[in-house]
């Protein structure tokens, strides 16, 4: 019985921490940036294994969270921003948005997307 | 070794050929222009003399003289290396005084040195009055070429009935007769003739005048009734109603031509649209018609056939026989054409519709004429530069405008939209294109066949058929058929961004005169003549049609009916107003009100000087008030920038003698409404009505005024802002000439300034050039900002006079350099809008007490979302222009700051924001895919009906089997 506790509370306590670890995020880091003109570019990398569509649902999510980040510093203006995201450092995919086109474009608008 | 040998021979052979050729060129020193008068008086007499090709470049004048006379006249003696050092074809016009005097009839003319023949190193022109042939010869002049024998110069009937006649010398008899049977006949010994006919004149009959010179020759001319069409008489006898043209169906096509004096008239059929070239391009031979039909005589002055068979994109012409004379002309209302206009074609436009093409349909944008917001556009200039990356095979073509997408990165990475996105981006809601209908001196042919023809551009203002395409806009200008798709296309492509099409039409008048297809029809009838029988010229360009004759106002009403309705125009422009009649302007109105009341009519109230039409009918200033359209407001457009007549010469926004322009300025601000506070002369008195504007394709673009009246660059920008600030937040239709939202210039090829008047300039000075557009692009943010502000906000669109003059109040500023005004509209907020101009220091203008204002404009931004909220003073810094609007808050907001979603489960970003959507639009960003799992930022802008803006966020959160979520390392430094 004693086993048996132990097992339970060591699956248990593994369920917990992978969804501790889930609920922690997936870390992509800035690895490059620049404002050129009305052009934001920036690098953005992710370590691990992913599918291309994972790939993608985390690069559109990356992308929205940058811009979040961004939305201060453009204050409502025209924008084009290009993101280039790599994977373990190796190209993977480029998106290019413009941001706050016109009054009625506003935020974040996918003009293309590249697969590098 | 033989191979050797002919290479050899060969290139000995060039090298002479291009010597002699080299030679031949260099041989020549003078060219010597003669000019013969029969009254032997030529001082005031000119030409002005340019090279046509291998450049077409601009012209100079050389006087003539009674001092430098021989027995072919005047003569003028010019240095070629001095003066056209390369050129191989002249163009020439002949003239007395400057450009609004006399000139001899062709317009311009041509001819070519290669046909010259060269004598003591000079060639030779002759000219001789009323002559269009030109002698280039020794053996020219041995035939009589130019015609220097005795002739009768002009005979007409005058009002009265009487004959005059003028001839070149004195004669010694006279016969006059009515269809070949003398009905009058007396001697006389003088060079004029007038004559009380002795017979009662039938308007039916064909009258001759034959003359006996003292030499004993013999000559005779038919006797014109072109006095006469204005006559009761003539309008009862020949009013046609009826449609004309070629009218098609499957079965049949009418054939109908109003054509009263003619004798006979016969139908050509042609299968190309060309003698020499098939209807793909390529080289073919269709002389002859492949089959003729003898038209019949039906009612009120027109003639009819009527062919079996479906005739849809065959070609055909007329030959009318006028006076003994048979000329083969186009149709007038020729539908369309072959390439070059040479033959009209059948046009089954059924058969023309591109996918999407609904008849009826415009942008549901206009619901007053204020509404509008005018571009002005040349087909060629939007995507004839190099910066322009679509489809190459439709660079400078109607279909240019279907190409989307299209951007220009300059060095410095400054990305910007080009083409169409770029008018859609600005957000002007009606393109105006200069001339799309079929105009002279572009020899499409040739531009469709031979890259290294250069003269593929020209603003169009020549017309030579009003109901047909330009054939050099279409990729295929051979088949008559394609352009009409193609510009459909671009009617589509510009409806879908929600942006109208205005045409710019020219039926003032033709692009030839006595050899216009009008004129061989029915000749002097068309156009207003002079009381001797010449061509008035008071557009400047060789005549003026007589919008006032029925026959004449009757083809303008079905062309504009015909292009409204077949191609979905919403407005059209009229060059030169002032030389049509207000009845025809009121009728053209109505007719097109009932299409739809959204339509725009207005044009240029002036005409180009010594117009024949009686000054109490003209469309123009002074009659605008009985004229139910609309007409270019001059007076703000010179009070902002100054004159366009003194290119150096500055107004208001210089701060030259702001005292002389502020009124003006402020005429426009009131949309040319009789306000109080406003000291001009007022005759637009409807903001339906006023076209206000800075600049347009005439004259000086407004960067390159701003230049020469002193503007140093680094102002300039700021000037270039403001005069469009004042435009676009005046009452009345604003206008803007395409690319100054970037600082458009036309500097002249050969670096001597700014080209003022470039309608057959090259594309490399009139092209919209975007890499200038990504240099200023601040000054186009701006621009598109002011324009938001305009469309956002009613209290700047007010569409009737009353309003204006209850609302706008002038804020005393004892500062002409300052405009000040409030805009009180009872059901809307309160606008101030305040023009600082040149002054030393910032404007400081006191704010009414209790309110506060969103400042939207300052002296670098513009924003519809300005956070900016002010009180108590305003202030603004020289030649800045500040827009500040009552602020009130807009009652929307989000419902939930995250909202979560199912993957492929539908969602509608507008569902989470709580919006009163009877008061309030809401426009939403457009990066979400319900299909991808992940996390999305919704932004949403909320407008409510008085214009006040809300940006809200919201974030969209699409589950699937795996959802990242995003911890962005790294901190943002740029």
């Amino acid at each position: 019985m004693r086993k048996i506790s132990f097992v339970l509370l060591l699956l248990l306590t593994s369920i917990f921490l992978i969804s501790c670890k889930k609920e922690s995020g997936t870390n992509v880091n800035i690895i490059e940036q620049s404002l050129e003109g009305n052009n934001y570019f920036f690098t953005l990398n992710v370590d691990g294994t992913f599918t291309d569509e994972e790939f993608i649902e985390l690069s559109y999510s990356s992308s929205s969270e940058l811009y979040s980040s961004l939305k201060e510093k453009i204050n409502n203006k025209k924008y084009y921003l290009t993101i280039t995201l790599t994977n373990n450092k190796a190209n993977r995919l480029q998106l290019r948005f413009v941001i706050n086109e016109t009054i009625e474009k506003p935020g974040l608008q996918l003009l293309s997307e590249k697969t590098l | 070794m033989k191979k050797i040998i002919t290479l050899c021979i060969f290139g000995w052979f060039f090298l002479f050929a291009t010597m002699t050729f080299v030679y031949a060129q260099s041989d020549i020193e003078k060219i010597v222009i003669h000019y013969y008068r029969y009254d032997k008086t030529y001082d005031g007499y000119n030409i002005w003399l340019w090279e046509k090709e291998p450049a077409n470049l601009g012209g100079k004048q050389f006087d003539f003289n009674n001092t430098d006379v021989d027995e072919y006249g005047a003569w003028i003696e010019i240095n070629l290396s001095e003066n056209y050092p390369n050129t191989t074809k002249f163009g020439i016009i002949i003239k007395k005084g400057a450009w609004d005097g006399y000139r001899e009839p062709g317009g311009d003319r041509f001819f070519k040195v290669s046909d010259m023949e060269i004598k003591d190193k000079k060639v030779h022109a002759y000219f001789v009055e009323q002559d269009l042939n030109i002698g280039l010869s020794s053996d020219d002049l041995a035939n009589n070429i130019p015609d220097y024998s005795p002739r009768i110069l002009s005979s007409f009937f005058s009002k009265d009935k009487k004959i005059n006649a003028k001839m070149t010398e004195k004669i010694t008899k006279y016969e006059v007769f009515e269809d070949n049977i003398i009905v009058q006949s007396g001697t006389n010994s003088t060079d004029s003739l007038l004559l009380t006919p002795s017979f009662a004149v039938n308007l039916s009959k064909l009258y001759t005048i034959k003359v006996t010179f003292s030499n004993d020759s013999v000559v005779s001319k038919a006797i014109s009734i072109h006095n006469l069409y204005d006559t009761v008489e003539f309008e009862d006898a020949y009013t046609y109603t009826d449609k004309l043209g070629a009218i098609y169906s499957k079965s049949q096509t009418i054939f109908r031509i109003w054509a009263p004096i003619s004798d006979e008239i016969t139908l050509n059929l042609y299968e190309q649209g060309h003698p020499n070239y098939s209807n793909n391009g390529n080289m073919h031979e269709e002389k002859l018609p492949y089959k003729t039909y003898s038209m019949n005589r039906i009612s009120d002055g027109a003639w009819e056939v009527i062919v079996p068979g479906d005739l849809a994109n065959k070609y055909y012409t007329f030959s009318v026989t006028n006076y003994g004379t048979t000329n083969e002309v186009t149709d007038p209302y020729s539908y369309s054409t072959g390439v070059n206009g040479l033959r009209s074609m059948v046009v089954d436009f059924s058969a023309t519709n591109p996918d999407g093409w609904n008849y009826s349909s415009r942008p549901d944008t206009i619901k007053n004429l204020t509404d509008y917001i005018v571009y002005e556009l040349h087909v060629r200039d939007l995507t004839s530069h190099e910066t322009w990356n679509g489809n190459e095979e439709y660079r400078g073509k109607f279909l240019g405008f279907t190409e989307t997408g299209t951007t220009y990165t300059n060095r410095e990475n400054v990305t910007v939209t080009t083409g169409i996105d770029h008018i859609a981006e600005l957000g002007v809601n009606a393109v105006q294109l200069l001339p799309i209908f079929d105009f002279g001196y572009i020899d499409e042919a040739e531009m469709a066949t031979n890259p290294n023809y250069a003269n593929t551009f020209n603003w169009g203002y020549m017309p030579y058929h009003f109901n047909t395409l330009e054939g050099s806009y279409s990729i295929n200008p051979f088949d008559g058929a394609s352009r009409i798709n193609e510009f459909k296309q671009l009617v589509n492509a510009l409806h879908e961004k929600d942006i109208r099409v205005i045409m710019d039409v020219v039926y003032n008048h033709t692009g030839e005169s006595e050899s216009s297809n009008f004129n061989k029809i029915l000749p002097g009838y068309y156009h207003r003549l002079t009381s001797d029988g010449g061509y008035s010229n008071g557009s400047g360009t060789g005549n003026e049609t007589a919008s006032e004759r029925s026959m004449v106002r009757n083809f303008m009403l079905d062309s504009i009916k015909f292009l409204a309705t077949e191609y979905n125009l919403s407005g059209f422009r009229f060059d030169l107003m002032a030389l049509h009649d207000v009845e025809t302007m009121n009728q053209i109105e109505s007719m097109l009100h009932e299409i739809d009341p959204t339509i725009v009519i207005y044009g240029e109230p002036w005409d180009a000087g010594d117009a024949a039409i009686d000054s109490t009918i003209a469309a123009d200033k002074d009659n605008l008030s009985k004229a139910n359209v609309g007409a270019f407001n001059d007076v703000t457009r010179d009070a902002i920038k100054g004159s366009v007549f003194t290119a150096n010469e500055g107004a208001w926004l210089q701060g030259l003698n702001p005292a002389n322009y502020v009124e003006g300025v402020k005429y426009g601000i009131v949309g040319g409404v009789d306000h109080s506070e406003v000291s001009v002369n007022k005759w637009h008195l409807d903001p339906n009505k006023t076209i206000n504007y800075v600049s347009a394709h005439d004259n000086n673009t407004l960067y390159d005024k701003l230049r020469l009246t002193g503007v140093p660059t680094s102002y300039i920008e700021k000037y270039q802002i403001q005069a469009n600030a004042i435009v676009l937040t005046s009452q009345g239709i604003p206008f803007l000439h395409a690319g100054v939202d970037f600082m458009r210039s036309k500097p002249k090829e050969d670096g001597s300034g700014y080209d003022e008047n470039s309608y057959e300039s090259s594309d490399k000075v009139n092209q919209l050039r975007w890499d200038r557009k990504a240099e200023y692009n601040n000054v186009f943010e701006y621009y598109k900002t002011l324009i938001a502000i305009r469309k956002n906000y009613a209290q700047f669109r007010m569409n009737n006079a009353d309003d204006i003059i209850n609302s706008i109040k002038f804020i005393n500023t004892n500062n002409s350099n300052i405009i000040a005004y409030e805009i009180n509209n009872p059901s809307l907020p309160s606008v101030i809008v305040i023009h600082s101009g040149k002054v030393k220091s910032a404007a400081v203008i006191n704010l009414p007490s209790g309110k506060s204002y969103r400042q939207l404009t300052d002296y670098e931004n513009a924003s519809l979302i300005s956070p900016n909220i002010i009180t108590g003073v305003a202030v603004a810094t020289p030649n800045t222009s500040i827009i500040l609007i009552e602020n009130s808050d807009v009652n929307a907001s989000v419902k939930e700051s995250t909202v979560k979603i199912k993957k492929n489960e539908s969602f509608n970003p507008l569902n989470n924001i709580d919006y009163d959507a009877t008061k309030q639009t809401v426009y939403t960003s457009s990066f979400y895919n319900t299909s991808v799992a992940g996390s999305y930022q919704i932004s949403a802008v909320v407008v409510d009906t008085n214009g006040n803006t809300l940006l809200l966020e919201y974030k969209l959160i699409v589950e699937g089997s795996k959802h990242y979520k995003i911890n962005l390392k790294g901190e943002i430094t740029v």
